[in-house]
């Protein structure tokens, strides 16, 4: 157990300098610690799954291929500490309000209390009852991971034609990571992928609460961090130990982190730079996580083409992604060009499909049907957030609305994306959607209660809302 | 602030909350029961089955490489999954001819002729319907 704790502090520590460096979190508020600490976990096990793939391409997969490149790793963080300002002198940040919390926020801060810590040992309990997980992780994840770790120097067996069925061309982030915990403890157990998985889902609960209450304030936080951590099909899906979860955070963490860079006086380039490396670790992910990042590069086009002043905006707001984005996909790139097998969905036979319109009334009909239900909720979730957001009214104040506006669009060419490869799909339709709709769903659901909680006006119930238009520093 | 928007947004957050809370008890109320009756899961518990199953045999087998898989349902398309997750870094082959064959059998007694129709000799009968072939190739 000890060893598994260890294998998580190499990736966090890196991570937390790196999003530290690169402006998030070096304020005292504590808001702003929990946001570099929830981006730190995500970005830093990516960042440290992709060196370790990169290792084991160069060296086979060892204990010391890990040690290795945690190491240099820390190295590389400690040296891009020393090389960016913006991680030396904490701006000013914003006073914290001397006068005590309202009645309301206590009652909303032992509310989400009460809701994480019930999500948690709900969560862990269901991770016990299937220590190898679903279908999914045994059958992909975890399978690859094992030929990681197992197969030693022969690693490259588990992309095999032999094991097709298990979507040998899935890239490696979560079995790299999986692998690495096992290289650490010594044997394949089990409670890795599910402290992993474990780590993934608290990390996507807190980085919703932390941007929502560094964004707007503390109560909306605790709003969004409640129907984050009571949809149970989130939790299930975050236990079960596949890429899902993990594709999610990605996804939302750069969504956060361009929403960051909206408020930020100055420093937006390493927040966009990590941007773009978040977009590149979903893309290391899941094959969807390439789809992902495309829609919010595109949306971020699109908002900055509306906000006027392109030409200079593009190059400034823009350029900094490509720079966290590149080097990710170039391993990604690296791995789907030489390694693995091509996508079963890359057929161009699929584009026949696109001429059938059975197709196009099928996905609409189990989208809405799926939806309807959507998040495993007493009543449907949808017809919830509805009423809830007619009766506390929208209100976005000047500052968000380029980031409300870009994480909208960038859900919706996401989910395009999604029906596209549902037109395509050379599977039956609709087995392919029962099996995964609700999974793709969840993938999209935190940076959706991200988008409506950053348009959805905060509660009144102190007299006055407490907006708040500070960045992350 | 007009008091009637101030009692509509306590009224929705109070619902909100409350909502929240009531979907968290009841998947902390729906796992308890699942760890009380763990055979209500939709899917049971199988790949820690295998696990147990196969683990005698592990050291039976080479570390690496490709060896062949027969069962007497050789349309089990999941059991063949479970067995390859459980035996990997192997690579199982349910088609061609190998050196060394694994046998996952639901009833063991359809073993022989299975054996016989393919020209498998056993080598060892780890029970519970798992053994271990010389095949053709060797």
């Amino acid at each position: 157990m000890l060893r598994l704790v260890l294998s998580f502090l190499p990736p966090l520590a890196t991570g937390w300098i790196i999003v530290g460096a690169l402006g998030v979190g070096t304020s005292p508020d504590w808001r702003h610690r929990l946001l570099r600490g929830a981006l730190a976990a995500g970005l830093g096990l990516g960042l440290t799954s992709c060196a370790f793939f990169l290792a084991m391409v160069l060296a086979g997969s060892s204990l010391a291929t890990a040690l290795t490149t945690d190491a240099l790793l820390l190295v590389g963080a400690l040296s891009l500490r020393r090389l960016c300002p913006a991680g030396s002198p904490p701006p000013a940040a914003r006073p914290a309000p001397a006068r005590p919390a309202p009645t309301w926020l206590w009652l909303l801060r032992t509310s989400g209390g009460l809701a994480l810590g019930g999500a948690l040992v709900g969560g862990w309990l269901f991770g016990g009852l299937q220590p190898h997980g679903a279908w999914d992780a045994w059958g992909i994840w975890n399978l690859r991971a094992r030929f990681l770790f197992r197969g030693g120097v022969e690693w490259r067996d588990g992309l095999s034609p032999l094991v097709a069925w298990s979507h040998p061309d899935y890239p490696l982030l979560l079995p790299g990571l999986v692998a690495r915990a096992w290289w650490y403890t010594g044997r394949d157990t089990p409670q890795a992928p599910l402290a992993i998985a474990c780590v993934f889902g608290a990390a996507t609960v807190a980085l919703v609460f932390a941007a929502v209450a560094t964004l707007r304030n503390e109560g909306q936080g605790w709003l969004a961090a409640l129907v984050l951590a009571g949809t149970p099909e989130f939790l299930r899906q975050a236990m079960n130990q596949i890429a899902d979860v993990p594709l999610a955070f990605y996804f939302l963490a750069a969504l956060v982190l361009l929403a960051l860079a909206d408020h930020a006086a100055g420093r937006q380039g390493g927040l966009v730079g990590l941007t773009g490396v978040a977009l590149g670790l979903a893309a290391w992910t899941k094959n969807e996580g390439l789809a992902g990042a495309l829609a919010v590069l595109l949306a971020g086009l699109a908002v900055a083409v509306c906000r006027g002043g392109w030409r200079w905006r593009l190059p400034r707001e823009l350029a900094p992604a490509a720079v966290g984005l590149i080097p990710v996909l170039l391993v990604v790139a690296y791995f789907k060009l030489r390694l693995a097998p091509p996508s079963e969905y890359l057929a161009l036979t699929g584009l026949a499909r696109l001429g059938d319109p059975g197709r196009y009334a099928a996905i609409t009909r189990l989208g809405v049907d799926e939806l309807g239900g959507f998040g495993g909720w007493p009543l449907s979730v949808l017809a919830i957030l509805l009423p809830y957001a007619l009766a506390m009214g929208v209100r976005v104040a000047p500052a968000a609305r380029a980031s409300a506006a870009r994480a909208v669009l960038a859900i919706v060419l996401t989910a395009a994306a999604y029906a596209g490869v549902y037109l395509v799909t050379p599977h039956p339709l609709e087995w392919h959607l029962a099996t995964s709709l609700s999974r793709l769903l969840i993938q999209l659901w935190p940076a959706s209660l991200f988008a409506y909680f950053l348009v959805v006006a905060s509660p009144p119930l102190a007299g006055r809302s407490e907006e708040r238009s500070a960045g992350a520093s | 602030m007009p008091r009637l928007t101030v009692i509509r947004a306590a009224v929705a957050v109070t619902l909100l909350v409350a909502l929240a809370l009531a979907s968290v008890a009841s998947f902390l109320v729906w796992t308890l029961e699942l760890r009380a009756a763990p055979e209500q899961l939709t899917r049971p518990n199988l790949a820690t089955y295998y696990q147990a199953r196969f683990t005698p045999l592990r050291p039976l087998l080479p570390r690496n490489g490709i060896v062949g898989y027969v069962s007497d349902r050789p349309d089990a398309d999941e059991e063949y999954l479970l067995t390859q997750y459980a035996l990997a870094p192997l690579l199982l082959d349910r088609a061609g001819l190998h050196a060394v064959v694994i046998g996952n059998f639901f009833d063991p007694a359809a073993a022989p002729a299975t054996a016989a129709r393919m020209g498998l000799i056993l080598l060892r009968d780890l029970g519970e319907g798992v053994m271990l072939f010389r095949g053709p190739a060797g």
